[in-house]
């Protein structure tokens, strides 16, 4: 289970040095004051207290970098089928939404159905895709969102779109926010990890703190740079994990440097990344003794190994991402992203390719998700799957879909998510979400309440006015509650 | 879509309607118009007026429906609408379904805001019979440049530059008031890293606190601006631009071989102050300029910029593969030069900037009449040969050539297999005019886009540069999306300044330098950067947190280049030799990559490279794509995949990790310590101020002496209570000897393939790593820690010396008469050796199988080490119980773990050859407090930041 924080007998015990740090120590572990006003504490990152009983303690988000197409997988369409090459009706375009100019202006683009067939699964029946069989063995634990939208039309403001709501603006990245909201549950590790990030697509930002302290960054574990390589999770490893003297030398010298950037950030003035330089020392330090075990895959039964399908193409990259999250989440890490390279755009080769990407994170998100529960864990860690936009009912080319951010699919598990069900819909051929529809912001306010945050109480002062994470909207979708 | 093609777009367009702010213009097209339009439109709309009333216009909002207007701007208690949507009255709207809580919400706050409507520009021209609508033609960036006169500034201001008046008002404004000017100390180090990327040297310090006479501060700037290492620091900013790099990609690495002429073109540029319009002249068509025998090669190689994308190389379909490398030149260029994200009107329309899929079509038109492809060999690609006059042999160029012109057809959604309309080659219509008449050239028409981009009539073309320069030196742009001035873009901070800059840019001739010395010689750059709390006026922190109207300077961190490059300095160990290329010019595919993060060999195909053992400047590294150096990606030097002009500055433990505990950082700081003790009738005080002046530009405070000396004490009483007295044991900095023994029956008794493996006369090369990981992490770690070491000696057993490679390795040559011993010597800083890795690898690509199946044939290696504290004295055979031996890649790795407990032989092969390890103490015992404390301040905050 989880890994207790670390008390302060303990790190000082493990730290093997007497009681000259205590000045240090007092960053860490005090619980801040709740509520409203989450007035920085001595360690920003420290454990706090949420507004109300929390039914979830942490997220996983598992990031589909490219756009899924939501009625090849999630959303069945039988009308789709149905009407499979025919032109879309003008009539269903709804003119009020700003779209695609194609659309409107070349000759009315065919339909394309889908090449998967969908069958109802588990207890509850919902439907899945043939795409994901080791997923919709799961379903009974997830909450298919089915009328998801956003207007962000390309690739980069989409993706800021999904993971910090604004796809305009810098804004702080929800596992910001998120840290903000709660601090760390484990002192030795970083609480945001985001395992393979994409570099491009508004890269650092959709993990960034904006105008929140900076010591609220996601930290990286590995990078993926275009469609990626598949040993980026296998080369994904905190490195210079090990002093390369005595650890009594280390603090010593760690100490004095501490001392020297407090001193100097007394002269500086207010300054929040100078502050967190110094907190990033102190965590670094701690890390030390935890990261290495964290992430060292070889501690893992061959049995579990095999369940994810690490060692295994094509699964092993992702597995190795899947299987990280959890040894994350075990410890006590509060956000938790892992991202599945940019390879979901099919403009082209829909059939095969997006058969692929599917074959890549089926079976590794499965596991994922039984590994959690049979762990207990799953219980207290929404697992949150996403991508930043879904692709279009009608063809581009012979074989391949548009990017369609007006109706797409996401779902959720866990963490007081109420299993075997589905929310929302979009119309008839999976275009636009006409029924429940939901933002990305109504996804977080839920978020944030099942972490016991009032999304319109978690705000952060910044050029004037209180920011939150929901902006002005979101709505907590109590009915995907359980 | 290619990757990368939208890097930031928005969705909204700001509207014309200047009384909103960007905020609120955000704030209405994301929530206010969709939701009037999903929710009211039906029945209020264009179709339908219900009650007489439409809410999808200003005008028809302002009129109102039957019984007169619905929206009272300001008062939301107060207008009918609000009433109606809160369903607390008779009328309840819409009828059916209630609004949601959040939904009321915003529009209450719509209408107390003043229920503003902004004016969406129309891509396709929708309020006229022109291709571009009013709000679209009027966009501040596409204005004719303007020069407006400086404002008359308030007085009690320091002013030392027109730029401070502009600055000075739009403070005023706020009531802020600027900062007082930094200390002549934290100045110099600022402008020094701002122009070189490097620290002043002591003597440039001495000099500058010395010279009280006015005009001290222009000498620096203009004795920087002729330096070398300007073109070096500020080239790398264009690099930036220019997405340099020297592998073909996106996957495979296939090596660029003569890339590196184009940084040391971009670099030379800076340094001659080459005027901007010709330096993007040549950039985009300097093959197709007229040229002196000199001026051939360089005008050539500048057109490398057009070949730096991505390739797809496993593209199948040969005419989207030309179509996929034009869409990235086309992006290039307009970001680049323009500013403006012209590959989004690819396949339709631009969704918010006034780019017609014809324009785009247009401009792919003149990259088509292009050649860029020469061969679809993947190491043959694009690079050809010059004939440069004055030399005899030919010149390996990367570059493009003039092919047959053509004009193209709108290509229906992207796709060469559906054509439209014909699009002439031609330049942008917003800003050439509707229409204009095509390039009647009989060559492709780059020369005349070069030259319509270059031409000071351009709106964006000064007004990019100059406002990139302007962040370059203060953090921030005076638009923020620097390389986006379309609508998706922002909006500047101080249009004017923007304005008159560009202006006078293109006046002095476009002359980078002398936009310089105008930005550096203003009291903006050389206001203090602390952010404290006025006892007059107001916080900027409070009131300006993003410090936009630059009330105080913008502390920085060093960027990933400059903070290598700043360590190397300090260590005084940075080699400024300059130009060429660290790539092995006869590499042409690199192929397997081992998971050395970096720190480590690179393998390039069969070469071997390793990034830190040149400590050139960092500019002159290899630029291998999805493979920078860690440094490099730990410190944000971003992606080669994408044109970007600003870094980001995150702050994570990682880094943190990297300078605690990274062999580059434990070197420098192993290398300053002993520089500062070598430094003659010097006092421990003389030490600890030479250190803060190399590091800091400052002498220490009396706190900082006290603070030093107690250090350095604390940690050799530490030592001593670790039992690790400073004269007996292994210190700080410790020699390691291994020797080669040949086996008893030579190489030359092999098999077959042996022999023929040895006939080759560069056989194989033999290099050492350390690392400090202990042996039952070093079991199962990745091999990430391992460091290389140079060899600093090599010899036979008869004291015959042999030369040491420049990558620091042995090479053995087959050929010769093989010694039945070798001796290698290198040095390490490392105070606690956890492991040896010696790796034997091929000199020329070979196969690996055979390779390694070969070499385990020939070798017996047995590693012996000394005992703890004793040194130079014959070594027993041990620790070797937890050695591994990996055949991978195209190497044998042998792997043994020092133990000095353990008495365990570790043999490979057949008998008789050995390999043993002896480790010698040499250093002085003063070092390992002294390296601490070097690290220590190269740890620093006020290392680290620039303020």
């Amino acid at each position: 289970m989880t890994t207790l924080p670390l008390t302060r007998r303990q790190l000082l015990q493990r730290t093997g040095c007497g009681f000259g740090h205590l000045a240090l120590l007092g960053m860490l572990g005090t619980p801040a004051s709740c509520g409203a006003q989450r007035a920085p504490a001595a360690n920003p990152l420290a454990d706090k207290t949420p507004d109300f009983a929390p039914r979830a303690k942490r997220v996983i988000f598992l990031f589909m970098h490219g756009g899924v197409s939501q009625v090849d997988s999630f959303d069945p369409k039988p009308v789709l089928s149905k009407l499979d090459g025919q032109p879309l009706p003008q009539s269903w375009i709804q003119s009020a939404v700003p779209f695609g100019q194609n659309l409107k202006k070349d000759k009315p683009l065919p339909l394309l159905r889908s090449p998967w067939s969908f069958h109802p699964h588990g207890e509850s029946g919902v439907e899945v895709s043939t795409l994901f069989p080791h997923i919709a063995g799961a379903i009974d634990d997830i909450c298919v969102v089915r009328s998801m939208s956003h207007d962000s039309v390309s690739h980069a403001p989409a993706m800021q779109e999904i993971h910090t709501g604004s796809g305009v603006f810098k804004r702080p990245s929800a596992g910001s926010w998120i840290l903000y909201g709660l601090g760390s549950e484990n002192q030795n590790l970083p609480g945001f990890i985001t395992i393979c990030p994409p570099t491009l697509d508004s890269g650092t930002h959709n993990f960034g703190p904006a105008f929140l302290p900076a010591s609220y960054q996601g930290t990286p574990l590995g990078e993926t740079s275009g469609r990626g390589r598949k040993d980026d999770a296998r080369r994904a490893g905190f490195t210079d994990l090990y002093p390369a003297d005595d650890r009594l030398l280390q603090r010593l010298e760690l100490d004095f440097v501490q001392a020297k950037n407090r001193r100097h950030l007394e002269t500086a003035g207010r300054n929040t990344q100078l502050e967190a330089r110094i907190a990033s020392f102190e965590l670094a330090f701690r890390m030390q003794a935890e990261a290495p075990e964290a992430v060292d895959l070889s501690l893992e039964t061959s049995e579990t190994l095999a369940l994810y399908g690490v060692n295994r193409e094509p699964t092993d990259n992702f597995a190795r991402q899947c299987l990280l999250a959890r040894r994350f989440a075990e410890r006590g890490v509060r956000f938790i992203q892992a991202t599945h390279s940019y390879k979901w755009d099919q403009h082209g080769g829909l059939k095969r390719l997006h058969a692929r990407n599917a074959h890549e994170v089926d079976q590794p998100i499965a596991a994922l998700l039984a590994d959690l529960k049979r762990r207990g864990l799953l219980d207290d860690t929404i697992v949150l799957w996403g991508t930043e936009f879904g692709r279009t009912p009608v063809a581009e080319g012979q074989d391949g879909r548009d990017h369609n951010p007006y109706g797409f699919t996401i779902w959720l598990a866990g963490g007081g998510i109420k299993g075997g069900t589905t929310y929302g819909a979009t119309d008839e051929v999976g275009f636009f979400a006409v029924e429940n529809k939901l933002t990305i912001h109504d996804v977080y306010a839920t978020v944030l309440h099942l972490l016991g945050l009032d999304h319109t109480s978690l705000t952060y002062p910044f050029s004037g006015r209180d920011f939150r994470l929901t902006d002005v909207e979101g709505d907590v979708v109590r009915k995907i509650i359980s | 879509m290619a990757y990368g093609l939208m890097a930031f777009v928005g969705l909204c367009a700001i509207s014309a309607d200047a009384a909103m702010d960007r905020n609120r213009v955000e704030s209405f097209e994301k929530r206010v118009r969709p939701l009037l339009a999903n929710r009211c439109w039906q029945c209020h709309g264009a179709k339908k007026q219900q009650a007489g009333l439409r809410l999808d216009s200003a005008e028809a909002v302002a009129k109102g429906g039957d019984s007169g207007p619905v929206v009272r701007p300001g008062d939301a208690a107060g207008s009918r609408l609000i009433q109606a949507v809160r369903h607390d009255g008779e009328l309840k709207m819409p009828p059916q379904k209630r609004l949601r809580e959040s939904e009321i919400a915003t529009l209450i706050e719509w209408v107390d805001q003043g229920a503003g409507w902004p004016t969406s520009p129309h891509p396709t021209g929708a309020d006229g019979a022109g291709l571009f609508s009013q709000s679209q033609k009027s966009y501040w960036a596409f204005q004719p440049i303007r020069s407006p006169q400086p404002p008359v500034a308030a007085t009690g201001h320091r002013i030392l530059s027109p730029v401070d008046r502009f600055l000075i008002a739009s403070l005023k404004q706020q009531r802020l008031s600027p900062a007082p000017p930094a200390d002549k100390p934290t100045l110099l180090r600022r402008v020094t890293f701002d122009l070189l990327g490097l620290p002043p040297t002591p003597d440039e310090i001495r000099s500058f606190l010395a010279d009280a006479s006015p005009g001290a501060f222009d000498r620096v700037v203009d004795r920087l601006l002729s330096s070398p290492h300007y073109g070096q620091r500020w080239g790398r900013h264009w690099l930036d631009v220019a997405r340099f790099v020297e592998t073909v990609g996106p996957s495979g690495q296939a090596v660029m071989p003569s890339a590196w002429r184009y940084r040391d073109y971009v670099i030379g540029a800076f340094n001659a102050d080459k005027p901007y319009d010709e330096f993007v002249i040549e950039q985009l068509a300097g093959d197709l300029l007229s040229a002196s025998p000199d001026q051939i090669a360089e005008r050539t190689i500048a057109t490398g910029f057009l070949m730096f994308g991505p390739k797809p190389i496993a593209e199948q379909d040969k005419e989207k593969l030309v179509l996929d490398l034009i869409d990235e030149q086309i992006d290039v260029t307009g970001r680049a030069f323009l500013g403006l994200t012209i590959a989004c009107a690819r396949c339709h329309d631009h969704k918010f900037d006034p780019i017609p899929t014809r324009d785009y079509y247009s401009l792919a038109g003149i990259f088509y009449s292009t050649k860029t492809l020469r061969s679809r060999d993947p190491t043959r690609w694009m690079e050809w040969e010059l004939d440069v006059p004055g030399r005899t042999e030919k010149m390996l160029v990367l570059a493009v050539q003039d092919g047959a012109p053509t004009d193209l057809r709108v290509h229906i959604r992207g796709s060469h297999r559906s054509l439209g309309k014909p699009s002439p080659r031609r330049f942008l219509q917003i800003i050439a005019g509707e229409d204009h008449a095509p390039i009647a050239s009989k060559q492709s028409g780059r020369l005349e886009l070069a030259r319509w981009i270059a031409n000071p009539e351009n709106p964006l073309t000064a007004r990019v540069m100059v406002n990139r320069i302007w962040q370059w030196h203060f953090g921030t742009g005076l638009v923020a999306t620097s390389d986006n001035l379309g609508f998706a873009g922002e909006r500047p901070s101080h249009p004017e300044l923007l304005d008159w800059l560009a202006s006078r840019f293109i006046d002095h001739g476009w002359s980078v330098k002398s936009m310089h010395r105008l930005l550096l010689n203003s009291s903006a750059f050389q206001m203090s950067s602390k952010n404290r709390s006025r006892h007059a006026g107001r916080d900027g922190h409070v009131v300006d947190p993003e410090n936009r109207l630059l009330w105080r300077f913008k502390p920085r961190r060093l960027e990933a280049e400059e903070l290598r490059d700043a360590m190397l300095a300090g260590s005084g160990r940075l080699d400024h030799s300059a130009g060429g290329s660290h790539l092995d010019y006869h590499v042409r595919y690199l192929d397997g990559v081992p998971g050395d993060d970096g720190l480590a060999f690179l393998n390039l195909g069969g070469k071997t490279y390793h990034p830190y053992y040149r400590n050139c400047r960092s500019v002159y590294l290899p630029v291998i794509r999805q493979r920078l150096p860690k440094i490099f990606r730990r410190f944000d030097a971003g992606d080669p995949n994408e044109v970007k002009s600003k870094r980001t500055e995150t702050t994570v433990a990682p880094q943190a990790l990297f300078m605690m505990n990274n062999a580059f950082v434990r070197q420098q700081s192993f290398h300053l310590a002993r520089e500062l003790l070598n430094l003659r009738n010097a006092t421990t005080e003389d030490r600890l101020r030479q250190a803060h002046i190399q590091l800091f530009g400052r002498p220490p405070t009396a706190v900082e002496t006290r603070a030093g000396l107690d250090y350095l004490r604390h940690y050799g009483e530490a030592l001593r209570r670790l039992g690790r007295s400073q004269t007996v044991g292994f210190s700080t900095g410790t020699k390691l000897v291994v020797t080669i023994e040949r086996a008893h029956h030579g190489f030359r008794a092999m098999t077959p393939t042996i022999a023929k493996i040895l006939r080759d006369p560069s056989d194989f090369r033999i290099r050492l790593s350390v690392t400090s990981v202990e042996r039952e992490r070093a079991h199962h770690n990745p091999p990430a820690d391992w460091e290389p070491l140079a060899l600093v000696r090599a010899s036979t057993a008869t004291q015959e010396r042999l030369p040491i490679e420049s990558d620091g390795s042995l090479r053995i040559d087959g050929d010769s008469p093989l010694p039945a011993r070798y001796e290698l010597v290198a040095e390490t800083d490392l105070a606690r050796i956890g492991a040896i890795r010696l790796e034997i690898l091929p000199d020329r690509e070979q196969s690996a199988e055979k390779f390694g199946r070969d070499l385990l044939a020939i070798a017996e290696i047995r590693l012996a080490t000394a005992p703890r504290g004793k040194s130079n004295v014959e070594m027993r055979p041990a620790g070797l119980h937890n050695a591994t031996a990996q055949i991978a890649e195209d190497r044998l790795t042998i792997s043994p773990v020092i133990d000095s407990d353990q008495n365990t032989n570790w043999p490979v092969g057949p008998e008789g050859h050995h390999t043993s390890v002896v480790i010698l103490e040499t250093e002085d015992p003063r070092l390992a407090p002294w390296q601490s404390y070097c690290r220590a301040l190269f740890c620093s905050n006020e290392f680290i930041y620039v303020e």
